[in-house]
């Protein structure tokens, strides 16, 4: 069971007890939580913002797929929250929330690490940072490669 | 000829929210890549090199055929989390 969304964070913010929340049950005595966070200085440069440009048809799906990976890996019992932002952010504010709820903590913590890994190179989102100066620069990232096209294609 | 819509991301909003291009009746994605290039110049040839298209369901193999009024999307090399 999981629950996936790219999130307008001009509308409401990301939650992370709101994803805790979704991921508690009774049989589950473990959760574990991954927050992103914009940072104020990335590759020497001091940011006072991100700006998240999201396909967010293909993002949601993605993020489906990649929790139903998970589901596979780590059982059937595992709750999993997927919550990444759409929209500008300013330092501190938070980018993507997973958390993942299982009976016990391994399968949490891997859950939740796979899910933010994968992602990180798969889904279709854009960092694009504005600086101190006022410059703005889109990050560079990881290109989308025939393994993403073989397995969801 | 047909008509085609790509949805441009990332580095690409820089031309747009998105670009109408005409190819090929029976194209596929690589008459698509071949049109977008020539629109967008080759300043931008390698950055379109390290892209992907795709719908709203998946990335599009180069070979995928595209239909009259097809809406595509340009996807750079990703960068979220």
């Amino acid at each position: 069971m999981f629950h996936a969304e790219v999130r307008d964070v001009a509308q409401t913010p990301l939650d992370a007890a709101e994803a805790l929340g979704f991921v508690e049950a009774p049989g589950h005595g473990a959760g574990a939580l991954f927050v992103g966070a914009v940072r104020n200085r990335n590759q020497g440069r001091d940011v006072l913002a991100i700006s998240y440009d999201v396909f967010a048809p293909l993002a949601e799906q993605c993020f489906g797929e990649i929790c139903a990976e998970a589901e596979a890996k780590w059982g059937p019992d595992l709750r999993l929250f997927v919550a990444h932002a759409k929209g500008r952010l300013d330092v501190g504010g938070l980018s993507v929330v997973i958390a993942a709820g299982s009976p016990h903590r391994n399968e949490a913590f891997s859950a939740c690490r796979y899910v933010i890994e994968q992602i990180k190179t798969r889904a279709p989102v854009w960092k694009q940072e504005h600086y101190t100066d006022g410059d703005s620069d889109w990050v560079q990232g990881h290109a989308l490669c025939q393994h993403e096209e073989a397995a969801h294609g | 000829m047909i008509r085609v819509n790509v949805k441009l991301f990332g580095a690409f909003r820089a031309h747009g929210e998105s670009v109408a291009l005409v190819v090929r009746k029976h194209g596929s994605i690589s008459d698509v890549r071949a049109a977008l290039l020539a629109r967008l110049g080759a300043e931008r040839a390698e950055l379109l090199s390290l892209s992907r298209f795709a719908d709203s369901h998946a990335i599009l193999a180069e070979d995928t055929p595209v239909a009259d009024g097809a809406a595509l999307a340009l996807l750079p090399p990703v960068s979220g989390g």
